[in-house]
């Protein structure tokens, strides 16, 4: 009988600085090493503040055997993918889900092709793989869809210590001015649908509230095109203070989450959203459109919306924001939520996930 | 439109009736109208097209059938009848008077002229077709970089706040403390 794995490590196409996955990777590697394992993480792309928490790639054939287990945090068209494919090691899927094409047409067909071809990928990947791990119960679904045989639950990480650092003044200041803030956080991609954010935010403003600004905090780019489009979009419908802040650093999306009132998203397409786990952390009230894993992540808090009429949305926005009732309700479940989220021991639940092939 | 709120002390269908509630009472007082209301919910997001992957099956169509847009010219053209087996008889008539016929003009210029015409029509066909091509692409691209100019505006404006919100900053500290 063989001996029960002591090499854990963990392989990905990019390790980036601030980025969800960077994070979950980085705390599977503590509390792995803290159970005793030996555990790296392997990257074909390093951010340079992250560079002496990786090794490159190339390095991976040094640890890799047959008595490795090899955590691959899937992503499409990767050559962290193809190399744990051919690889002898024991492979782990951890999948954060793949966008639909359908969402990029249009907007970029090149991304649109990657996402295709990524799910006939992962499809592929099924019988190469002794366990898959979903970040959320609405991935693992999707696994199970694709072919995967031993398939579990392996909830994000929060890192919630990150989220006392103090908030870029700067950006605190630009955006503090008495107006009500509305925040999205989130990349400016076609399936976050932003137009809809835009169009609902044009609806509040006009109609409830003049001095109102919608924050969008996230990178655009690679989708410079998408977001010509909603530049466009707030041009058409003249609104106000749109602010497309593009890629913002810690202390600046801290700064958002501080200055602003209300969390909105109405995402077509998320397989887990840690920012709507963070708006809750803030203190914002979160309103989101019920798709994907949003209700899951939410953890029964915020407000649910079964659609997303523009005005409809616009005046429960107000209301939430003015009727104080409805407020500490709300607030009463995202206590609620957020109690549970803390309760997870992320350590304990890893290895009970990893147990089937640790053993 | 509904939503969910998990407490129990949110009478959902309540806060829904206020909600419709208060936007016809908007419209009634004329703060919203219908044209703006559906100015809003039904504005499109147009769909980017790639100027490179604009395809034209124009050109192939017009080609496919030239008798419909094109004449075909030969020195034989202007002696045809399309009369069925009397037209035939008349053809031959023709070419036998045709020597005649010559001693009072000279069609060949003319046959010369009318076949290189011919030619002419069919490439004018490819030239405006691929003109056509080339200016839609064009536009396209002009559309692009419009695009790319006003992004870069915008975030010139949004850069342009942060740094004077930076200098108030600055300057705030600077300030002697009021006595």
């Amino acid at each position: 009988m063989s001996a029960a794995p002591r090499r854990v490590h963990q392989l990905l196409a990019a390790l980036s600085y601030g980025d969800a996955i960077g994070n979950e990777a980085i705390a599977i590697q503590e509390h792995l090493r803290a159970a005793g394992f030996e555990s790296d993480i392997f990257a074909e792309s390093v951010h340079p503040r992250m560079a002496h928490l990786a090794r490159p790639l190339w390095e991976y054939a040094d640890v890799s055997s047959p008595e490795t287990v090899c955590l691959f945090h899937f992503s499409i068209g990767s050559a962290a993918g193809r190399l744990i494919f051919h690889a002898p090691d024991r492979l782990v899927a951890i999948y954060h889900n793949i966008t639909p094409a359908h969402f990029f047409l249009g907007f970029h067909p090149h991304l649109a092709g990657l996402c295709y071809h990524g799910r006939r990928e992962l499809a592929a990947f099924a019988p190469r793989t002794e366990l898959a791990l979903g970040d959320s119960e609405y991935n693992r679904r999707e696994l199970e869809a694709a072919g995967y045989a031993r398939t579990g639950v392996l909830p994000i990480v929060l890192d919630l210590g990150a989220y006392s650092a103090p908030p870029s003044p700067v950006t605190r200041a630009l955006h503090d001015d008495g107006r009500t803030n509305i925040l999205f956080v989130g990349r400016m991609i076609p399936n976050k649908r932003i137009d809809d954010l835009i169009r609902t935010f044009a609806a509040y403003q006009k109609g409830f509230n003049r001095e109102s600004r919608l924050i969008l905090a996230g990178d655009y780019r690679g989708h410079e095109r998408y977001f010509a489009r909603l530049q466009e979009l707030v041009r058409a419908l003249r609104v106000d203070e749109v602010a497309f802040t593009g890629h913002v650093e810690h202390d600046e999306l801290m700064a958002c989450y501080a200055v602003s009132d209300l969390f909105l998203c109405l995402s077509e397409h998320e397989g887990f959203g840690v920012p709507l786990l963070e708006a809750m952390v803030f203190g914002l009230p979160v309103i989101a459109y019920d798709t994907g894993a949003v209700a899951e992540t939410l953890r029964g808090g915020g407000v649910l919306l079964d659609e997303k009429d523009p005005f409809d949305v616009a005046a429960l926005i107000d209301r939430v924001l003015g009727d104080d009732s409805l407020r500490a309700a709300v607030m009463r479940t995202q206590a609620r939520a957020l109690a549970a989220v803390r309760a997870v021991d992320f350590g304990a639940l890893l290895l009970q996930r990893l147990a089937p092939v640790l053993r | 439109m509904t939503f969910r709120i998990e407490d129990g002390s949110v009478d959902v269908e309540k806060v829904m009736r206020d909600v419709r509630e208060r936007i016809a009472e908007k419209k009634r007082r004329g703060l919203l109208t219908d044209p703006e209301v559906r100015e809003i919910a039904g504005h499109p997001l147009h769909p980017v097209l790639e100027p490179h992957d604009l395809k034209s099956s124009l050109l192939g169509e017009v080609l496919e059938t030239p008798s419909r847009w094109n004449f075909a010219f030969d020195p034989e053209a202007i002696y045809r009848s399309s009369r069925g087996g009397a037209g035939r008889a008349l053809e031959a008539v023709r070419r036998w008077l045709r020597p005649v016929q010559k001693l009072f003009w000279n069609p060949t210029p003319m046959i010369a002229a009318l076949s290189r015409q011919a030619e002419l029509n069919a490439a004018y066909a490819h030239l405006l077709h691929n003109l056509t091509l080339e200016v839609t692409r064009l536009s396209l691209e002009v559309q692009d970089l419009k695009h790319r100019a006003l992004q870069m505006q915008a975030r010139a404006e949004f850069q342009a706040r942060r740094n004077k919100t930076l200098e108030e900053i600055v300057l705030e500290g600077r300030r002697p403390p009021a006595e």
